[in-house]
């Protein structure tokens, strides 16, 4: 009843989570508002990046501009007012926008209606080729604003010939300003810390980190995963497993319960408390997780998209943060992929950690797919250490939920699992059945041929009592 | 693959016992009411057909005298009742041993036979014997039989009693089962064979095949079908197909007991029963190009039958032992789990209560002996018909490629050593 109970609290947690919180004006606990302005009133992707890196550092809510009243601001210490959409900015937003006294970004258009920046100068169109020292893989059409003199320039960018200010601060103003916040690397990961910087915000300076071993299915090499697993059990990595239990190839179905030592070594790691990460196309997600949990294995995450996990796994491009999207926490692959076929297999990976630590609090999310085998993972851990602060995520040692009509798997943070089944023994027959069709067939001769074998024994126990009762009319040897 | 390999040849081989076992039931329901109908049937035993019992013999000197001592004793009418010695070009002394009893007993008599019958095997002298006799009913016997002393009246009767049968087929004991390992396995054999496989048929679809010896054949359906086709090696198969495209049907009368000698030693039985493997596939094959316009339904299945066992069910033991003794050495990815091993025991069981049945079934077969001989045989006999019907195979695929002629092999007979 507890359970239950706790279960419903902890659906209830999540529904308030879930609910449009980022679009609403909090009364009170928000640090930063985040302001947008878009042509449709709906939160875009560059909205929910910028929320993304924001929310690294604060408790932030996020308000389209026709939202703000007056005093709406008043809760908030810090701004941001990110334009999207050129257009003539509410009344009653530029006055709260104006009267706002803490630390305030304003990016791209429209900040000619704030007050501080009244006095700038919308300049020529250019085409940005470099922010600050990073060069863009694709020029950038830009508006050059041309601020007073007085503005303090934190960042420069550049076309062929010629530099403007593209980051600034108003001076003897709380006002900040950003040309645009680029989406492209590595440019993107300098964001974070110039907004920090800008928004006065104190910066976090461990990355969460964590390897999923991916690629594991029915075709996987036992042998090979338990040395890759050994290997990073040695140097203390919490050991999160991304399964696939079931494949389609060619049309037809592959289960990971055929490979019976496989399936062996995952009911063992799940004992001993390895977190699972289910992988599966979306049309079988279902049956995935069902045939899983079934073989006693319990996945709390989930590699893509699925409503029926409350946590994600998944890459993203340019989401380099852990966040919460509704009722889910997604975790990003952040890192690039170990390349076995180069001469310098982690040559990409180090330069993604390279981008990722100019993200302070950014997480460090790592595919190490388990085919490779064990070679590379002291190589990987060393490189860790070496170039970043970071602190290891265990999935296992996190509020994990998973349900669906027969399955309920209730993840607290010291890594205790409640299972909660469902199924009736037909669907649980009618599931192997789905797996293993000919197994199946053959346990149902076996018990064809089990009755018959013991129809035969008794015939001839019964043969043996009359025996004596019967006549024979042959003789015993030919006479 | 080998999951797919695997599962063939477990249908193949399972398909096979399967039937077995369905057959096995029927054996067993046929022996506990095959007895029933005799009194009501002995009433129409009054004017008895004229028989003619056929026993083609080549140098069986070995055994004859013991044959025709058993011949002498028949119940049935001795008016209507001729035994024929059928002496087909015998270098012994069978011909001397045979006319020795023509003087005591009239209803017995010797042909020798003559181009261009002569020495040509089995079926020529049979149909030797059948253009030169008279009785309304033939009945063969191999020259080392000693039919019990009702056999022949019990033939008859089944006749007499079912107008639509062409044949009454009776059931044959080793008299030499205690001699050698090797006859014990086949004593053991015959027996299982004849409740499951004859008494089967006959009680689910009303089929027997006709045996090398102890059956009755009406002469009108021999003349009919011009008598035994002399190039099969499986006469007795190959004759009952026929029986049953005209129509009629061969009825499993175990109630006529011969006893006939087995081979003692390996040697003589890989001969004999290279033979009959190759006569059932040359069978086989001659009749698979008529599956479908051949009359009977119920021959087609048991063509079917034999094609399956004499290559399909050989073909899907094979399989399995070769995926079992490859996934030794080398992990082919089998999938298939414990599933296997049950099935493995399972099939063991059922080859174990089926011949125990069968054994029951007889007055003094289910010992302690023969039980473990069972165990053995399982393991080492049942083994030894795999290697033989390959190589049956190889040579009749070889005949049928090089048109090399057909020879004939007699089984070799051993003097009387039990008391």
């Amino acid at each position: 009843m507890r359970f239950k109970i706790g279960i419903l609290v902890f659906i209830g947690l999540s529904y308030l989570f879930a609910m449009p919180q980022h679009y609403q004006a909090s009364a009170d606990g928000k640090d930063l508002a985040l302001i947008y302005v878009t042509s449709n009133r709906q939160v875009d992707e560059e909205v929910q990046i910028l929320l993304e890196m924001l929310e690294a550092y604060t408790d932030v809510d996020v308000i389209p501009v026709e939202n703000i009243q007056e005093d709406t601001l008043n809760a908030y210490k810090r701004i941001v007012l990110f334009n999207a959409f050129k257009m003539q900015l509410p009344s009653e937003a530029l006055q709260a926008l104006n009267k706002f006294q803490g630390p305030a970004v304003a990016i791209g258009d429209n900040i000619e209606q704030i007050a501080p920046f009244t006095h700038w100068q919308w300049g020529k169109t250019v085409e940005l080729r470099k922010i600050g020292e990073h060069t863009l893989e694709s020029p950038l059409v830009w508006n050059v604003m041309n601020p007073p003199h007085e503005a303090e320039v934190k960042l420069m960018a550049s076309s062929f010939n010629a530099d403007y200010p593209f980051v600034m601060k108003e001076k003897n103003s709380n006002w900040s300003y950003i040309g645009k916040v680029i989406l492209s690397s590595p440019v993107i990961y300098d964001w974070p810390s110039i907004l920090g910087e800008l928004l006065q915000l104190s910066t976090p300076d461990i990355h969460p980190a964590f390897i999923v071993l991916t690629d594991i299915n029915m075709e996987t090499d036992v042998v090979k995963l338990k040395k890759v697993v050994e290997q990073l059990k040695h140097y203390n990595v919490p050991i999160n497993l991304q399964i696939t239990p079931l494949f389609e190839d060619d049309g037809a179905l592959y289960y990971l319960r055929n490979n019976k030592a496989l399936l062996k070594y995952l009911q063992q790691l799940q004992q001993e408390g390895v977190a699972f990460v289910l992988s599966s196309s979306q049309a079988n997600m279902e049956k995935s997780l069902h045939t899983l949990v079934l073989s006693h294995i319990y996945p709390t995450l989930v590699q893509g998209d699925s409503t029926l996990f409350s946590g994600i796994v998944r890459q993203q491009e340019n989401h380099f943060y852990i966040t919460k999207n509704d009722a889910q926490k997604v975790y990003p692959y952040t890192i690039a992929a170990i390349n076995d076929m180069d001469a310098h297999p982690l040559y990409a990976l180090q330069q993604s950690i390279r981008n990722i630590k100019s993200a302070p609090g950014s997480a460090i999310g790592i595919q190490y797919p388990s085919y490779l085998g064990a070679h590379h993972v002291q190589e990987l851990v060393e490189l860790l250490n070496n170039q970043v602060q970071f602190e290891w995520l265990d999935f296992r040692k996190t509020e994990q939920l998973v349900k669906t009509s027969k399955v309920t798997i209730a993840q607290s943070a010291n890594g205790e699992q409640k299972v909660q089944l469902s199924f009736t023994n037909i669907e649980r027959l009618k599931m192997r059945f789905d797996e293993r069709p000919f197994e199946m067939v053959l346990w149902l001769l076996v018990i064809i041929v089990s009755l018959f074998v013991t129809v035969f024994f008794m015939n001839t126990l019964r043969l043996r009592v009359t025996l004596r009762k019967r006549l024979f009319e042959e003789r015993k040897h030919n006479g | 693959m080998a999951d797919i390999f695997f599962y063939i040849s477990l249908f193949l081989i399972w398909i096979m016992l399967l039937y077995h076992m369905f057959l096995m039931q029927g054996g067993y329901m046929h022996f506990q009411s095959y007895e029933k109908d005799i009194d009501e049937w002995s009433k129409k035993m009054i004017d008895v057909p004229t028989v003619s019992v056929f026993i083609p013999a080549h140098n069986e000197d070995v055994v004859i005298e013991q044959t025709l001592r058993a011949m002498s004793r028949l119940y049935y009418p001795k008016d209507k009742l001729e035994v024929i010695v059928i002496n087909d070009n015998s270098s012994d002394r069978t011909g001397d041993i045979a006319r020795k009893f023509t003087e005591k007993y009239p209803f017995i008599r010797v042909i020798e036979t003559v181009e261009p019958y002569k020495g040509k095997g089995k079926s020529s002298a049979l149909n030797a014997a059948l253009a030169d006799s008279t009785g309304e009913v033939v009945i063969v016997y191999d020259a080392d039989n000693t039919p019990e002393r009702m056999a022949i009246w019990y033939l008859v009767m089944g006749l007499v009693n079912d107008p639509k049968a062409a044949a009454t087929v009776g059931k044959f004991r080793v008299v030499n089962a205690a001699e050698t390992w090797l006859t014990r396995f086949i004593n053991i054999e015959t027996i299982c064979f004849q409740w499951m496989a004859q008494g089967g048929r006959w009680k689910w679809f009303n089929i027997a095949t006709i045996p090398g010896t102890n059956f009755a054949i009406r002469r009108t359906i021999l003349e009919q079908l011009g008598g035994w086709d002399v190039k099969a090696l499986a006469e007795d198969t190959e004759l009952t197909i026929r029986v049953y495209n005209l129509g009629y049907h061969i009825r499993f009368f175990p109630k006529a007991i011969t006893w006939e000698q087995e081979p003692e030693t390996l040697k003589v039985w890989w001969k004999q029963r290279t033979r009959w493997a190759r006569g059932n596939q040359y069978v086989v094959l001659k009749f698979l190009s008529q599956f479908f316009t051949l009359k009977r339904k119920s021959i087609i299945f048991d063509l079917f039958y034999f094609f399956f066992t004499y290559f399909l069910f050989f073909f899907g033991v094979i399989l399995s032992n070769l995926l079992f003794i490859t996934n030794l050495f080398y992990d082919i990815g089998l999938t298939v789990g414990d599933i296997a091993i049950v099935l493995w025991v399972l099939a063991f069981l059922l080859f174990l209560g089926e011949v125990m049945i069968t054994l029951s079934i007889e007055k003094t077969e289910m010992n302690r002996k023969n039980f473990f001989y069972v165990i053995l045989m399982y393991f080492t006999y049942s083994q030894m018909w795999i290697v033989l019907v390959i190589w049956s195979l190889f040579l009749e695929i070889k005949r049928v490629f090089t048109g090399q002629e057909v020879q004939w092999y007699k089984t070799e007979r051993f003097a009387k050593k039990t008391k």
